[in-house]
């Protein structure tokens, strides 16, 4: 059944080679790229099985980029979508969804093959300057509200997530909040939300992925028939902004009713090492992250919640900010008779005697090789290829296939890793909420 | 690197595609490993294992598939019985996961697993146990070992259990704080009264958790793993050979005991307004419940497509009445859910704005109604086909399928149709979902309205109450 998937692609790819818009490709990663003289990026994944397809129009732009009240970003894509959905000539097509994150704004449309034409067209006209009703669009804000109510009202965690990264990125367009406070909904600006669609809805600020049962040579097609509702020619990237990190330590002790019990949030901030290859700087990441959260040797697990009982359970994590920093996540909830500032005193001791001593090469190996066998099976693999596309795109990071991340994993070595990891150990921003301590 | 492919279907085609330099050639199948697809691939048959337990097997043989999945569902009674701990499965299941054996600590456990690619899980439920394991075809003798030895005989630590009581404890207070689950709890005690059941599935008292001791644990233990009215299942990159194998193995030792069959429950989802006080709510949450059918009598995809298009977002009718038109709500999902196998419930839940959810409660059984009665179905074929795609996709992942055969097993209905359920969704019109609506679906009057939020206000016609135990007096 793949094989044949893989074959229909491969006689696709040689009847696109003859296409003056076809740049590159890469058979093993599925992915074609067509260049348009209107988008940023376009990208294809074909599968022939498929009975539908997924349009999806990622502007490179989201709350990062607001200079209006936080939130507005958000508001701005419900009136984008509402502006497309409410035309007369698209009432039909709303299966659909939007949504924005920090760095982009996304719209997304799932049709028929037959359908791509004019499901194409309605993602170009989120650009388009908004036509509705003053009173609509403003109680639109009303919705923002209940949608706030729905997914966030009465999660503990939302609240002090927020308040951490407040702490974490004073001044910094890192601390501002997607959806905003029911108190900033309730005061949007329409006139600023119609400035802010203006500047961040270029569709030459756009990336489109295309993945389902359409060829390159149909999509190409239906691209060659789209109006676009004003001029777009491709720009150049926004750069992420660069946090600043003045070493410092905020520490508090918080009480959340909502949170029940003890739980300690510790937050930290530290610039990264220079690093070039995307793909070789995510993998170095990946790996010592896995390493540090694993209760193998060189990993916090062991001496926190298997070989002594300090943590009940934790989550821990290590994650890129922009391209020049990374972030340390550890959230934990404590043992029996352990308390939060106990609790503190070990993770830290335990994460400098790592840094100190390093992450065994065995620690290493085995967590590649882990990695390395995630994606052997092939259903696994589809999926992950576009989810990896689509994460790199919504994040604004280049983009690289499955087979440069492979390729990079296989070149991390212990030396790498140790080094990112002693980089950890170094001083940074450094935020520490003990939540409800008994 | 040139790659030539050679393919016979019903002509021959000869295709040679020149790769990207930098391709990874691992990344794809070899042409070695390609063979006719065998006629039993992805075909359902009920197999036999060499010690007699029958079991649901789907193998995959496709080039790149490499992943296995067994599920077992073991019958449990324990949900219905008052003299029994309803907190215990819970603590159980957990502490039975992660909490090692006489031979692998908890640490080895879990570095095992890791390094298998390899995971399960244990899921209690009202009237069975489901365990599933997923795991890579090279690893599978050690895995079946492992799990075999770790159902056979789980080490119970004290300070294990004391640790997941923790969790499990903390979790449920933190639930009980949100508004959603109260509103949730308040229909549940209405639809079940006090019962053995409503305990099991909320465990409203904490101090249930606290009492559980190791004594418990092994009793219930003993009495759930045995290999006695057993649903089981394997899918995926196995022989049935090696499948029964294994399922052999993995019961081995496991005692055989008379199974106990759940007790006739009907839980009465009577034509009510109950609203619940809850002054420091932030958010007011409405769920609107009518009995169903139990999903072994069919048509449940006819159910999923109906109410899914009711409350689909943009053209669905409720979707455009409470956000288009009243602009009341972010949204409203309908769907339906199983209290067990016996009662299913249809809902249409979401939280709206606190000075409207008084008529918007009151609103939306008479939008249902006239949805039930008169729909206009214009824009289903895209839903439906959205739906079948998504369909399609999901039942071709190994787990997926397995858990798909083990339901329709369990309902006694024919499993043979689970890698072919797109087909069945692809089948279904307008008609059969206007007739179903009318015949099968609760009209409004029968529809019991259940709210939470902080102000009573408009709610004068409902019975409003402060404390999920004052529900008797409505």
């Amino acid at each position: 059944m793949y094989f044949f998937k893989f074959l229909k692609s491969a006689i696709l790819s040689l009847a696109a080679a003859v296409s003056t818009q076809a740049v590159s490709e890469s058979a093993a990663d599925l992915v074609s790229t067509i260049q348009h003289p209107n988008f940023q990026h376009i990208y294809l994944i074909t599968d022939p099985d498929a009975r539908s397809f997924e349009a999806r129009l990622i502007f490179q732009a989201g709350e990062l980029d607001n200079p209006y009240t936080e939130g507005l970003a958000h508001y701005v894509e419900h009136l984008a979508w509402l502006n497309v959905t409410h035309s007369q000539n698209f009432q039909a097509l709303r299966h659909s969804n939007a949504g924005t994150n920090l760095t982009s704004t996304t719209y997304v449309t799932h049709s028929s093959e037959t359908r791509l034409n004019k499901e194409l067209q309605r993602l170009v006209e989120v650009s388009a300057p908004f036509t509705l009703a003053k009173s609509f669009m403003l109680e639109e804000r009303d919705i923002i509200l209940r949608e706030y109510e729905t997914n966030v009202a009465e999660n503990p965690y939302f609240e002090i997530e927020q308040n951490i990264t407040k702490a974490l990125y004073p001044s910094s367009p890192w601390a501002r909040s997607v959806l905003g406070s029911p108190t900033e909904i309730e005061d949007f600006s329409l006139i600023n939300a119609k400035k802010l669609h203006r500047k961040s809805h270029e569709l030459g600020n756009a990336v489109l992925i295309v993945t389902g049962n359409i060829s390159k040579t149909t999509l190409q097609k239906a691209l060659r028939n789209l109006n676009f509702p004003k001029p777009a020619a491709p720009i150049a990237p926004t750069p992420l902004p660069t946090p600043e990190v003045a070493n410092k330590r905020v520490a508090a002790d918080i009480h959340v009713a909502r949170l029940g019990n003890p739980t300690l949030f510790y937050r930290k901030l530290i610039k990264r090492p220079p690093c070039s290859d995307a793909a070789f700087c995510d993998q170095t990441v990946r790996v010592l992250r896995a390493a540090l959260d694993s209760s193998l040797p060189g990993g916090i697990a062991g001496p926190l919640r298997f070989d002594d009982f300090f943590a009940r359970s934790f989550w821990f994590d290590l994650r890129a900010i922009g391209s020049k920093h990374l972030l340390i996540e550890f959230t934990a909830e404590p043992d029996l008779n352990i308390s939060l500032s106990k609790l503190e005193t070990e993770f830290t001791k335990v994460f400098n005697e790592i840094v100190q001593q390093g992450i065994p090469e065995k620690t290493i190996k085995q967590i590649k090789k882990r990695f390395q066998g995630h994606l052997n099976d092939v259903l696994k693999r589809e999926n992950y290829r576009k989810n990896l596309l689509i994460d790199r795109v919504s994040n604004r990071q280049p983009y690289y296939g499955l087979t440069a991340e492979r390729r990079a994993l296989r070149s991390v070595t212990a030396q790498k890793i140790n080094d990112l990891l002693t980089a950890l150990g170094q001083s940074g921003r450094t935020v520490i909420y003990r939540a409800n301590e008994l | 690197m040139i790659r030539c492919f050679l393919i016979f279907a019903t002509s021959m085609l000869l295709s040679c595609q020149e790769d990207d330099l930098n391709a990874d050639a691992s990344d794809e199948p070899r042409p070695a490993e390609f063979k006719m697809l065998p006629e039993e691939n992805r075909s359902v048959i009920l197999a036999t294992t060499p010690l007699g337990h029958t079991f649901h097997f789907m193998p995959i043989y496709e080039p790149g598939v490499t992943d296995i999945t067994i599920m077992i569902a073991w019958p449990s009674n324990w949900a219905y019985q008052a003299s029994r701990n309803p907190a215990v499965p819970y603590i159980g299941t957990e502490t039975l996961l992660s909490g090692g054996t006489e031979d692998i600590s908890p640490k080895e456990l879990n570095e095992f697993l890791s390094d298998r690619n390899s995971g399960g899980s244990l899921i209690p439920t009202a009237d069975y146990v489901y365990g599933e394991i997923n795991f890579p075809k090279d690893y599978r003798e050690e895995v079946i070992k492992l799990a075999s030895d770790t159902l056979r005989s789980p080490k119970f630590d004290p300070r294990w259990v004391h640790r997941i009581k923790g969790s499990i404890r903390q979790n449920m207070q933190s639930a009980h704080l949100k508004t959603e689950t109260k509103m949730w709890n308040l229909a549940r005690k209405a639809n079940l009264g006090d019962s053995p059941l409503y305990h099991f599935l909320t465990l409203p008292d904490p101090r249930v958790i606290d009492e559980v001791s190791v004594n418990m644990l092994r009793q219930w233990h003993k009495q759930t793993f045995t290999q006695s009215g057993l649903t089981i299942v394997v899918t995926g990159a196995i022989s049935r050979q090696d499948a029964g194998k294994s399922v052999d193995i993995l019961l081995s030792d496991l005692p055989k005991w008379p199974v106990s069959q759940p007790p006739d429950i009907n839980a009465k989802i009577k034509p009510q307004t109950v609203f619940l006080h809850v002054p420091e709510a932030e958010k007011t949450t409405i769920g609107i419940l009518g009995r169903l059918p139990p999903t072994s009598q069919g048509n449940d995809l006819t159910d999923l497509l109906a109410l899914s298009y009711f409350t689909q977002k943009g053209s669905g009718p409720l979707f455009s009445a409470l956000r288009t038109e009243q602009r009341a709500s972010y949204g409203f999902q309908a769907g339906f859910f199983n209290y067990n196998r016996q009662n299913r419930a249809l809902v249409i839940t979401g939280a709206v704005a606190a000075e409207q959810a008084a008529e918007v409660a009151a609103d939306i059984p008479e939008i249902y109604e006239e949805y039930r009665l008169d729909p206009n179905f214009e824009t289903l074929a895209d839903l439906r086909n959205g739906m079948v795609n998504q369909t399609q996709k999901n039942v071709t992942y190994v787990n997926i399928a397995a858990q798909t055969i083990l339901e329709l097993a369990l309902d006694k209905r024919d499993p043979k149709i689970a890698p072919k359920l797109h087909n069945e969704l692809a089948k279904l019109h307008s008609q059969d979902l206007k007739s179903r609506m009318k015949t099968v679906f609760p009209p409004k009057s029968e529809l019991a309205v259940f709210a939470a939020g902080p102000s009573k206000k408009g709610w004068s016609d409902a019975c409003v109450i402060s404390k999920i135990e004052a529900l008797d007096d409505c």
